[in-house]
C-alpha cells in the first residue's frame, strides 16, 4: 500500500541559507508530533511518584498558603475587599502554568539534543510541545479552583466565557518567552540557572499574591504595564469572580503588544540560531 | 517523473570548532574586559569538501570511508538535520532517516507509546502508523508486551522494537547510518532483507553508510567513497569497495598518535611506535577471507626499564563492545632496559571466526598483566578488521563463529 502515490512528492531544497522567520505551515504539517511529544512530556512527568498527579497542585497550594498566612500576620489587604483565597489561588494556578511552562520550554533544545541532531522536524515543534503539556497541569488546577470558588460561594456569571481569553493571553506569552529561552539555552547554558531566580522575583512583581488595584499606585501603573502577565491575571481574576476590578484597559493592550512582540522577535531569533545549536549542542 | 531523487552540488561544511565558545562567553568576556577573543588559529574542520552527485530514483548507494571522512555528516545535511556551509541540492520525495535506533524512544513510555512518538518523529503519518502497527509488532516480536514500559524489556527486545518501526518506515528516500550493526546478528539479517526486498519491489532509494562492507555489497549497485569530506571514487560498489580497501593504511606509525589518551590510560614506560597487519604473503591489508591467516606486528620502544613484558589484545564487537576474544602472553621475562626497542609477529588464524567487523585493541604491560605501558585501538584510528564473505544467502552464516555440525535422517 502506498498513501503518497497520487500526492505530488515533496521537494526539500538544501542550501546554506537561513531563513528569516520560522516556516509556520511546516510547523502545521507536524502537528500530530507537537501533540505527542507533548503526551509524552506529560505521561512521563509523574510516573513512579507516589503522589502522581497531586504533585502538578501542590505547588500553587504551597505557595497559597504562605501567603495566606503571611497577610494574616502584616496588616495590609492585599486583595481590597475580595475573598483572599479564591484571589491568590486564582493568580497562582495562572502564574503556575507560566512559571512551569517556561522552565519546560526553556530546556526543550537542550533537553532533546539527542533529537535534533539525528532527525529533521520543526524545532519548533520542542518548545511548543513543552508549553502544550503545562496545559495538564493547569486543568487539574483549574478543577481545585473552581471547587474553592465554589467553597466561598462565589456564583461564576457571564464573564467566566472571558477566561479562556485571558488563559490564551498567558499561552502566548509562555511560548514566546519559552522559544526565547530555549534558544538562549542551546546557546549558552547560563540563564537556566538565573530562570528559578528570576521567576520567583516574576512571581512577586505580578500581581498574583495580590490585586493590582489594593497595592500598586496609581501613577506607576505605566511602569507596571510593561509586565506582560499584569493583565491576564488581573483579567482573569475579573471574570471569574463578579467583585474584582477589571482588568486596566491601556494597560491590556501594551501587555498584548509587547506578548506578540516577544513572540515574533523570538521566532526569528529561534529560526535564526537553531541551525548554530545543531551544530554545537 | 524521472527527475533524480538526490542532488548535490558543492555541498560543504565546515564546523568551527571554537565558535560555540566564542559565542557563548566572547561578547560577554569583552563586555567584562577579561580575556582575549581574538584567536590567532581558527579552529575550522572541514567535514565535507565540495561533494556533488546524484542519486537516480530506485536506486541503492552506499557511502563507505574511514571513520571522519564525513560519511554520517553528508546524510545530516541531505536529511536537513544541518545545513550545510556552502553549496545546495535537491531532495525530491519524502525522507526517512534512520540515523540511531531507537530515535525518540523514551524507556518509561510502553511499546505501544513509543511506537507512535517514534513513527511520528521519523516521519510516519499517523493514520500509516495506526495502519503498519501490528505488523510492527509482530515484526519485533513483542506481541505480549505491547502495553509494558518499555524499559522493561530486555535490550534485544527494544532494539528489534526500535528497529521494527524504522524498517516499517517506507518512504520515497530511506537514508540509513550503521544502524543495522545493533541487535543480535539475525535480526540484523532479517531487517536487510526487509530493505532490499522493498527496495527491489517498490523502487525506493537508499542512501546507506556503513563500516559492513558485506551488507554494502548486497545492497547497493553503486558506491561512493569518501576520503576527509571529499568524494574519491564513485561508482560501481565492487571497484569502490577494492579502492577503499587497498588504501586503507595497513602500516601506521604511532609513535607519536594520540599519546595524551595512551598515556592517560596506560603508564606508558613502554610504547608502541609502529604496527602493522598483512596476510601470509607479506600483503598488507585489513580485510580477510574466512580461514585466511592474519599477521599482526608491531614494534615497540622501551622508555622506562620495566621488569617483564606482556602482550594483550582483543577483539571486540565495534558496535556493542562485546569481547569476542582475547590473547593474553607474556613476552619478556627479564627486565627490558630503557632505550631498548623491539618487535614481535603474532599470527592469528581466522579458522571458524564468521564474516564481520572486529575492533582490535593491542597492549603492552608486564608478564602478569598488572600494569599495562600502552595500548592502541581507536585511539589511534586503528581501522577494524574484516572478516569478508562472498556468501549471499544472509541466514546461512550468521553469528560470530562456525559450528560444527552432522546432520542424520533419525
Amino acid at each position: 500500500m502506498s498513501v503518497n502515490v497520487l500526492q505530488a512528492k515533496p521537494v526539500h531544497k538544501i542550501a546554506a541559507r537561513r531563513r528569516w522567520m520560522a516556516d509556520i505551515a511546516e510547523l502545521w504539517q507536524f502537528r500530530h508530533l507537537v501533540l505527542l511529544l507533548a503526551l509524552r512530556s506529560i505521561r512521563v512527568r509523574y510516573k513512579q511518584t507516589i503522589l502522581g498527579l497531586l504533585w502538578a497542585v501542590i505547588a500553587p497550594i504551597a505557595f497559597t498558603s504562605i501567603f495566606v498566612l503571611f497577610f494574616q500576620l502584616v496588616p495590609v489587604r492585599p486583595s481590597n475587599d475580595l475573598p483572599y483565597v479564591p484571589t491568590v489561588f486564582a493568580g497562582m494556578v495562572l502564574w503556575q502554568f507560566f512559571s512551569r511552562g517556561l522552565t519546560e520550554a526553556g530546556v526543550s533544545l537542550t533537553a532533546n539534543s539527542n533529537l535534533i541532531t539525528k532527525v529533521y522536524f520543526p524545532r519548533m515543534a520542542l518548545p511548543l510541545s513543552a508549553v502544550i503539556a503545562s496545559l495538564a497541569d493547569l486543568l487539574i488546577n483549574m478543577v481545585l479552583l473552581g471547587v474553592l470558588l465554589a467553597w466561598y460561594g462565589i456564583v461564576p456569571t457571564g464573564k467566566i466565557f472571558l477566561a479562556p481569553l485571558f488563559v490564551g493571553q498567558v499561552f502566548v506569552l509562555v511560548l514566546a518567552c519559552g522559544v526565547w529561552m530555549s534558544a538562549v539555552d542551546g546557546l549558552f547554558r547560563d540563564f537556566r540557572h538565573a530562570l528559578p531566580l528570576l521567576l520567583q522575583l516574576g512571581m512577586f512583581v505580578s500581581p498574583v499574591a495580590y490585586t493590582t488595584a489594593a497595592l500598586v499606585p496609581q501613577h506607576w501603573y505605566w511602569l507596571y504595564a510593561l509586565n506582560p502577565m499584569v493583565s491576564p491575571l488581573e483579567g482573569f481574576r475579573w471574570s471569574l469572580m463578579s467583585a474584582a476590578p477589571p482588568p486596566d484597559l491601556g494597560m491590556f493592550a501594551v501587555n498584548v503588544v509587547l506578548t506578540l512582540l516577544l513572540l515574533f522577535s523570538g521566532t526569528m531569533f529561534f529560526t535564526r540560531v537553531e541551525r548554530l545549536i545543531v551544530d554545537h549542542v | 517523473m524521472n527527475q533524480p531523487a538526490i542532488e548535490a552540488y558543492e555541498l560543504s561544511k565546515l564546523y568551527d570548532l571554537g565558535k560555540a565558545r566564542e559565542l557563548a562567553g566572547g561578547w560577554l568576556r569583552r563586555l567584562v574586559g577579561k580575556g582575549r577573543t581574538a584567536r590567532a588559529e581558527s579552529n575550522l574542520l572541514t567535514a565535507l569538501n565540495r561533494v556533488s552527485f546524484t542519486v537516480k530514483q530506485g536506486e541503492a548507494v552506499g557511502i563507505i570511508g574511514a571513520n571522519g571522512a564525513g560519511k554520517s555528516t553528508l546524510l545530516k545535511v541531505l536529511t536537513r538535520v544541518t545545513a550545510p556551509s556552502s553549496g545546495h541540492g535537491v531532495v525530491r520525495g519524502r525522507v526517512g532517516t534512520i540515523l540511531e535506533v531507537g530515535t525518540g524512544f523514551h524507556a518509561e513510555l510502553t511499546g505501544r507509546e513509543n511506537v507512535f512518538l517514534s513513527g511520528a518523529i521519523l516521519g510516519m503519518p499517523q493514520q500509516e502508523v495506526r495502519a503498519k502497527f501490528d505488523d510492527i509488532i509482530e515484526f519485533a516480536g513483542v506481541e505480549k508486551f505491547v502495553d509494558t514500559p518499555v524499559k522493561r524489556y530486555s535490550s534485544g527486545m527494544y532494539v528489534r522494537l526500535a528497529f521494527a518501526v524504522a524498517a516499517h518506515l517506507d518512504p520515497d528516500i530511506l537514508v540509513v547510518d550503521e544502524v543495522l550493526a545493533v541487535g543480535d546478528i539475525n535480526f540484523q539479517k532479517r531487517c536487510l532483507q526487509r530493505m532490499e526486498d522493498e527496495t527491489r519491489r517498490q523502487g525506493r532509494t537508499i542512501l546507506f553508510v556503513s563500516h559492513n562492507l558485506q551488507a554494502i555489497r548486497t545492497l547497493c549497485s553503486r558506491a561512493i567513497l569518501l576520503d576527509h569530506g571529499a568524494v574519491i571514487q564513485d561508482g560501481p560498489t565492487s571497484e569502490v569497495i577494492q579502492t577503499y580497501l587497498s588504501s586503507q593504511k595497513t602500516l601506521i606509525d604511532v609513535s607519536a598518535r594520540a599519546l595524551g589518551d595512551r598515556k592517560n590510560r596506560t603508564a606508558g614506560n613502554v610504547r608502541f611506535s609502529r604496527v602493522w597487519i598483512t596476510d601470509q604473503a607479506g600483503t598488507e591489508k585489513w580485510s580477510f577471507r574466512p580461514g585466511e591467516s592474519i599477521r599482526l606486528g608491531f614494534e615497540y620502544e622501551a622508555f622506562e626499564t620495566v621488569p617483564t613484558l606482556g602482550l594483550y589484545i582483543s577483539f571486540t564487537n565495534p558496535n556493542d563492545g562485546t569481547t569476542l576474544s582475547t590473547i593474553k602472553e607474556p613476552l619478556k621475562m627479564s627486565e627490558v632496559s630503557r632505550g631498548e626497542r623491539g618487535g614481535y609477529d603474532v599470527t592469528i588464524e581466522t579458522t571458524g571466526l564468521r564474516p564481520g567487523s572486529f575492533a582490535l585493541s593491542i597492549c603492552l604491560g608486564n608478564a602478569d598483566g598488572s600494569v599495562f605501558e600502552d595500548v592502541v585501538d581507536s585511539n589511534v584510528n586503528l581501522p577494524f578488521l574484516e572478516i569478508e564473505s562472498e556468501e549471499t544467502d544472509m541466514h546461512r552464516r550468521s553469528g560470530y563463529y562456525d559450528m560444527t555440525y552432522r546432520i542424520v535422517a533419525a
